[in-house]
């Protein structure tokens, strides 16, 4: 089958096709439901946001620079809109609502792989311990893969700034996980 | 810092890494296509330079097809305004000699240019590197700020005509005003644009 580029699939949206677009949900909808529900810890506030980041998306379609990936250009948005909504939701975000809503993970199978989803919910409510532009950082590199350079252009810092949070992150992590 | 001082955190980063991601609500896709049918369809074609901030700037609300040129163009305007007060200034000076010996009050004009040129700067920081960029000109504008209100209020003990206070008062409103629509459009902008 012949594979389109992001590119070419945002240029069909932009020429009336708006079904086109679905291809751009289905391959992006499970990096921006995780790097929302990394942030927030909230299963119905990340698929909330991971919706709204695509309909932002869409509505700005036209501004998007094809020298750009699509990627960082979406995730951009996404974490602009998760950024907000922490802000509004500061102080309702506590350590005993994390993750009160997700889904039940799949069975591990015995003592050692229940100690693993122990040691993964210990991790993650970690991460949620971390200051946001911290936390970013690290989901964005080491849950999303991305380069140190692509970390930098979607939270627009300099390269030095997020190695030196992703330093400060993995200290704190480390810290907390001896706790 | 050195990505090799990342070594000693190898077991946290396995962690990370290891993570199990979730899968997206099924219904994700379906929703958002849904949401898209009472969307406007975004244009195809953005036409930049400053027919296209005009258009945008009478365009109406929501409907602008770029917060950056919009941005652009308002920096350009306030720059203009002030470029306007200096060169008058410094003409009405020539020629009437008014002000010419008055310390603090002949620098005036050449205060105006200097801001004139700086929110130049910023205008064209915007358009250049607009993302990167937004730093920089929220806290140059922030400065702006701050100077238009630092040159208002310095002003006052050389203006000996009647209701000098609310002439004073009047200007520091307006250059705060100015200032605080920039900031809000610099804020526009990050949010229809990235």
């Amino acid at each position: 089958m012949n594979q389109k580029t992001d590119a070419q699939i945002v240029a069909e949206v932009l020429h009336g096709n708006r079904g086109a677009y679905a291809h751009l949900v289905d391959k992006y909808k499970g990096p921006v439901f995780n790097l929302a529900l990394g942030m927030t810890g909230n299963y119905h506030d990340a698929e909330d946001l991971a919706q709204e980041t695509f309909i932002r998306a869409y509505e700005k379609l036209n501004l998007f620079d094809e020298d750009r990936k699509f990627f960082t250009w979406l995730y951009t948005i996404g974490i602009n809109l998760i950024r907000n909504h922490l802000k509004k939701k500061r102080a309702e975000t506590s350590a005993a609502k994390l993750f009160a809503h997700r889904p039940p993970r799949p069975s591990g199978g015995g003592t050692g792989g229940e100690a693993r989803q122990d040691d993964a919910l210990g991790l993650e409510k970690a991460l949620l311990r971390l200051k946001p532009e911290v936390r970013q950082a690290i989901i964005l590199k080491y849950r999303q893969g991305l380069t140190f350079e692509e970390v930098a252009e979607i939270t627009a810092s300099s390269v030095s700034a997020v190695k030196m949070r992703i330093y400060r992150g993995l200290s704190a992590l480390k810290g907390m996980m001896k706790e | 810092m050195n990505t090799g001082k990342l070594k000693k955190y190898a077991k946290i980063i396995e962690q990370l890494e290891a993570l199990p991601d979730r899968s997206p609500p099924p219904g994700l896709k379906g929703s958002v296509m849904t949401r898209l049918e009472e969307t406007r369809l975004p244009q195809a074609h953005v036409q930049g330079g400053m027919l296209s901030c005009v258009r945008n700037i009478f365009a109406p609300a929501g409907k602008e097809t770029s917060g950056k040129s919009v941005c652009f163009l308002y920096y350009m305007m306030t720059g203009l305004f002030y470029l306007i007060i200096g060169v008058a200034l410094i003409a009405g000076m020539e020629k009437t000699g008014v002000g010419r010996d008055a310390g603090w009050l002949s620098l005036q004009p050449y205060m105006a240019l200097g801001i004139a040129l700086w929110l130049f700067v910023l205008g064209f920081t915007l358009a250049l590197d607009g993302r990167k960029g937004l730093k920089i000109v929220k806290y140059g504008t922030l400065l702006y700020i701050s100077a238009a209100v630092f040159f208002s209020l310095v002003l006052q003990p050389y203006l000996l005509v009647p209701h000098a206070a609310l002439f004073i008062a009047g200007l520091t409103a307006a250059g705060v005003i100015m200032g605080v629509s920039l900031l809000e459009s610099v804020r526009k902008m990050e949010l229809i644009s990235f």
